[in-house]
């Protein structure tokens, strides 16, 4: 039973978040929309752009536009700057395919949540969630998980409610994890420069 | 439902065809459960977008499946890279950008995909046929295939398009099946100028516009008249898959799954009629440039990669010119077209015009433009959509004739007339 203050979305891929929302009813183009290597919103049509995404929850209609969405997203994970949980409408295969390879990849995927429309609306900009596991939503009045301080506000680099427990969609989980060490502690061994972006 | 996997399908993942088998087809099942769907399905063809160079991820994970002896099934073109591996020293790319996309390409290669390196491959000699199921990245080749071709493919992300062309196996949904590329809205020409339709430069604002008018469904065009070149469409689908998700639209009369506005909407209604007016393409056009002033740093011409028809057309018209000193003229595409428009003597003109060629990537796959370049004019919508995030300068869409202009006078210069009348 749903109670007031909570969403049941539908999971796409299943994990636990806590955060502050980031949220549009733009569909967002990662790709020339969100800098891997500070999680800044930089598409500059976009009504989030200057905002960052970096540890916070965000909810976005869909993905728009190009296809290497999954790679910034990938790329955003091992740098420590993606959300740590996305909110579609649609379920977004870009978004999804994004988890799963920070999964298979680096064992650091993000939990991905569709919901209706209608639940959409009723997440606001600025307020704190909690994703949990089955795709359950408590906003901002709901219950407070133990180590639900702040870990959303926090800056680039925070995984601490990143979800490292086994996958749960059986067929999928059958390839050995690779033993690299996480995203975020890979990232402190690479130059950030090492994106394109950032050499211009 | 439950997905249902074949033999085949569970021989793949246990391991049976590699390691690298193993690794696709759990991906691929991880999706079809993202989906929802029974069953998955195969392709023959596929175009890979992943070897686009984004950072030490997308190198990393091409490594990895190269070492776990990936091989591609189906015949399977390579989208742009991140790097012109010849040309890059001439411009400002950082060498350990270039050394790990060169690491990307050379992994994607050695899964047997074809060094094609183009965000056309539809104008190269490997072009699915009407029907045919494959697996695309790149939006607006996915947007070509589908709606120019009729081939069928879903929206590839990179990453996911080679687990495709490893297996020969997509999950069963979306544009793949007949009933899901039916029309949703109908967009009518409502007015527009002859002299509007005979300019290139209508059909990327036109793509623009349409990806904001539905941008996540599939929307049908009529009221053309005249036949509709494969660059005209090309350029459609380039706006249309930036503003929007546009993955497959109808053009009543020139495109194969609309013959009549009936069979593009699958005899159904469309969901709404929204009318195409003068006034609708001028808002569209003003809003792809950000330039308020006319400084003009470079013309970029060719996203996606020009064809050898374009060089064809943009020869003559730089003839006699001369490129202004401030100004970098540069022209993408890919290696074949360069070859052949080299060929065809296209090519002389631009070089005496002043004008660069860079291929197998392009200025928003590859870090290559020094710090200078803040203002940039393109013909493209796509080059115009992408250029104030990805290049974090200022862009001037215009007409190609603005473009060469522009680069002759050194300042944006734009004869807007074709936009009011």
């Amino acid at each position: 039973m749903v109670k007031p203050g909570q969403i049941q979305g539908r999971m796409v891929v299943d994990g636990e978040a806590s955060a502050t929302v980031i949220k549009s009813s733009e569909p967002l183009s990662f790709w020339g929309g969100y800098d891997q290597a500070t999680g800044e919103i930089i598409d500059r049509r976009h009504p989030l752009s200057g905002q960052f995404g970096a540890g916070k929850i965000m909810a976005i209609p869909f993905t728009r536009g190009s296809s290497t969405t999954s790679s910034i997203l990938i790329e955003a994970v091992r740098a420590g700057v993606a959300p740590v949980g996305l909110i579609t409408i649609r379920v977004d295969s870009f978004l999804a395919l994004a988890s799963i390879v920070a999964d298979e990849m680096y064992e650091a995927s993000f939990p991905l949540v569709s919901v209706s429309s209608d639940d959409f609306e009723r997440i606001t900009n600025g307020s704190r969630v909690s994703i949990k596991r089955g795709g359950l939503i408590i906003l901002e009045q709901g219950d407070t998980a133990p180590g639900d301080t702040a870990p959303g506000d926090t800056v680039p680099g925070d995984t601490e409610l990143r979800d490292t427990e086994p996958r749960d969609t059986a067929l999928g989980d059958t390839v050995p994890r690779d033993t690299a060490p996480r995203a975020t502690e890979l990232s402190d061994t690479e130059p950030s420069d090492s994106a394109p972006r950032d050499q211009k | 439902m439950g997905l249902k996997l074949t033999p085949g399908d569970r021989a793949f993942l246990e391991g049976e065809e590699g390691p690298a088998g193993k690794m696709a087809m759990s991906i691929l099942v991880r999706m079809a459960n993202v989906f929802d769907v029974d069953r998955l399905m195969d392709i023959s063809m596929a175009h890979v977008d992943s070897p686009i160079y984004m950072g030490v991820a997308t190198m990393e994970y091409a490594e990895r499946l190269a070492s776990l002896g990936a091989r591609v099934r189906v015949p399977s073109t390579l989208n742009v890279s991140g790097v012109d591996e010849h040309g890059w020293e001439e411009w400002s790319v950082p060498a350990e950008v270039a050394e790990n996309a060169r690491r990307q390409m050379a992994a994607y290669v050695s899964m047997g995909c074809k060094p094609t390196w183009t965000c056309a491959p539809y104008q190269t000699e490997t072009r699915p046929e009407f029907g045919q199921q494959i697996a695309s990245g790149e939006s607006s080749a996915i947007c070509f295939f589908n709606s120019v071709i009729g081939a069928r493919t879903e929206r590839y992300p990179d990453l996911l398009d080679i687990c495709a062309a490893i297996t020969a196996r997509v999950p069963a949904r979306g544009l793949h099946l007949s009933e899901n590329r039916k029309g949703t809205v109908h967009l009518v020409l409502d007015g527009i100028s002859d002299e509007l339709l005979d300019n290139d430069a209508f059909y990327p604002v036109l793509g623009y516009l349409i990806g904001k008018l539905e941008p996540d469904g599939v929307p049908v065009v009529s009221g053309f008249e005249a036949p509709i070149s494969d660059d005209r469409h090309k350029a459609i689908c380039a706006g249309a898959a930036s503003s929007g998700a546009v993955a497959l639209y109808h053009i009543v009369g020139h495109t194969p799954e609309a013959g009549t506005l009936g069979e593009a909407f699958h005899n159904e209604a469309p969901q709404r009629t929204i009318a195409v007016t003068m006034d609708a393409i001028l808002k569209a056009y003003l809003e792809l440039s950000t330039a308020r002033g006319d400084q003009l740093d470079m013309v970029v011409l060719g996203s996606p990669h020009y064809s050898v028809n374009e060089f064809k057309i943009l020869a003559p018209l730089l003839d006699g010119k001369h490129c202004h000193s401030d100004v970098t003229f540069l022209v993408t595409c890919s290696r074949a077209v360069r070859m052949i428009a080299t060929e065809l003597g296209y090519l002389a003109p631009l070089e005496s015009f002043g004008g660069r060629i860079t291929v197998d990537t392009c200025p928003l796959a590859s870090p290559m433009l020094p710090d200078h370049i803040q203002s940039i004019m393109t013909n493209s919508a796509k080059y115009a959509y992408y250029t104030p995030g990805l290049l974090n300068a200022d862009i001037a869409f215009g007409t190609l004739e603005d473009c060469i202009r522009s680069a002759v006078d050194g300042r944006i210069e734009r004869d807007e007339a074709i936009w009011f009348s």
